[in-house]
């Protein structure tokens, strides 16, 4: 799961205790742009849902979406946008793991399709794969597309590789579902 | 690698593309590569030259110049990279280092660079000292940096730090990949103050292993860090600008080897 938060910045500015996001303690990957003089931090984050839960949770820590970080960063760089701060989900590793896919996978793709990163390829083909393996075909995200702002399964992909969270928050509640709703089936199987 | 002292045989060196003609120098023993050079460059083979349309008189002086005089890459469009494979088993009286950031083109070569230490043994570089770090020149402030490490630790802290568009001791940027936590992080260091800009706590460098480490860097700012041919994140920043040094170091008190280092 990621998010787009502002935090405070702790650490002492030592190479073992150096300046970094406030967290709420919790031990999650994230990437940051300093805001604010240096006192603060657009940071994006990913983690497990719980983890990431307890992060939004935290008084200290506000919640931006997906256009108020754009503003942000265009405001301190302006040639550079979402795809520019982002950090690689391990919730997606995790679920491929569970489905007998090695997301290592994610080394498949070198060359990215949109913009200058490749992480967002990356995360995208895992995705694909793990949607694959869970029988999400095409027609499933054009209809789940048309249900929502777009209209097509593959203006969803687009907008991961542009580095919105809407979207690869979009595709992944859908993988958590599917996910659930298999393992759901097999220890019912199991019982019986 | 056979003559090429005949006419009939230099010939086949127009065959080539440029990139593995390049390479052929580069791989050469120096009688060899003597021989190419009086066999392309002699009448007939400039008029050669002349008439072939894919090598123009250009390409060939850049050939010349970059392999004569690496202090030339980078400029006047001649291409080339900072890189090391301690193939040499040395680490001064070498090569000396490109140091200017170009975009690679069809020409390339590997310039080996002076060290300010360490070991270099078996093709690889070694260091075995606490905390040890070791320089040398190189102003690339923009493409990738890629070097392949080795370390032997399992038990206390252990992992390498690759500072690159090193000003000074208070201004550089470094990945700073720790095996221990683990943590494989992008950090940089501006007036003496250190700050994590990409931190990655899930993925495990392996010990006794080969792990590759690599970072890109664009004229806006914008950084991509990788293990391996994961990317582990994304970031900006333009607090540095300029680079006179990167260095290559261990972490805690273990051996750490180095190989196959590019700067391109």
């Amino acid at each position: 799961m990621k998010a787009w938060i502002k935090t405070k910045i702790i650490g002492e500015g030592t190479e073992d205790n150096p300046r970094r996001p406030y967290l709420a303690g919790q031990r999650v990957t994230s990437s940051m742009i300093e805001i604010d003089g240096g006192g603060a931090c657009l940071c994006r984050v990913a983690g497990t849902p719980e983890q990431i839960n307890i992060i939004l949770e935290d008084t200290e820590i506000t919640q931006l979406t997906d256009e108020e970080a754009r503003q942000i960063i265009k405001s301190k760089y302006p040639n550079s946008d979402l795809e520019n701060l982002d950090i690689a989900d391990p919730e997606i590793d995790e679920i491929a793991k569970s489905l007998g896919l090695d997301p290592k996978i994610r080394g498949d793709i070198q060359i990215p399709t949109r913009g200058k990163q490749v992480l967002q390829d990356q995360e995208n083909y895992l995705m694909a794969h793990i949607s694959e393996k869970l029988g999400l075909t095409k027609d499933f995200w054009d209809t789940e597309a048309e249900k929502s702002k777009w209209e097509k399964g593959i203006e969803i992909e687009h907008n991961i590789k542009e580095g919105k969270i809407e979207a690869h928050e979009f595709v992944l509640s859908r993988i958590r579902e599917k996910l659930k709703e298999k393992f759901s089936k097999q220890s019912t199987a199991l019982e019986a | 690698m056979g003559s090429f002292s005949t006419i009939g045989a230099t010939k086949l060196l127009f065959e080539y593309t440029i990139d593995e003609l390049a390479r052929k120098f580069n791989q050469a023993e120096p009688a060899v590569a003597a021989s190419y050079f009086d066999n392309l460059f002699n009448t007939l083979a400039i008029a050669k030259i002349l008439d072939n349309t894919n090598l123009s008189i250009q390409k060939g002086q850049e050939i010349v110049d970059a392999m004569s005089d690496p202090s030339k890459i980078g400029t006047g469009g001649r291409r080339g990279y900072l890189g090391d494979d301690w193939q040499d088993n040395k680490i001064t009286d070498r090569d000396d280092a490109a140091t200017t950031s170009t975009a690679l083109g069809r020409i390339f070569q590997i310039f080996r660079p002076e060290w300010s230490g360490g070991l270099a043994e078996d093709g690889v570089f070694k260091l075995t000292g606490t905390d040890e770090k070791q320089y040398c020149s190189s102003n690339f402030t923009t493409g990738y940096w890629y070097v392949k490490w080795y370390s032997t630790g399992s038990s206390g802290s252990w992992g390498m730090r690759f500072y690159f568009m090193w000003v000074d001791n208070n201004n550089h940027y470094f990945l700073d990949y720790r095996g221990d936590l683990p943590d494989l992080s992008l950090k940089k260091t501006v007036g003496g103050s250190t700050s994590t800009l990409i931190s990655k706590t899930d993925v495990e460098p392996a010990a006794n292993y080969w792990n590759d480490a690599k970072v890109k860097r664009d004229d806006d700012g914008n950084f991509e860090a990788w293990h391996g041919y994961i990317s582990l994140g994304t970031c900006v920043d333009t607090s540095i600008t300029s680079s006179n040094r990167l260095y290559l170091g261990c972490i805690g008190d273990v051996d750490t080897y180095f190989d196959n280092l590019q700067v391109y």
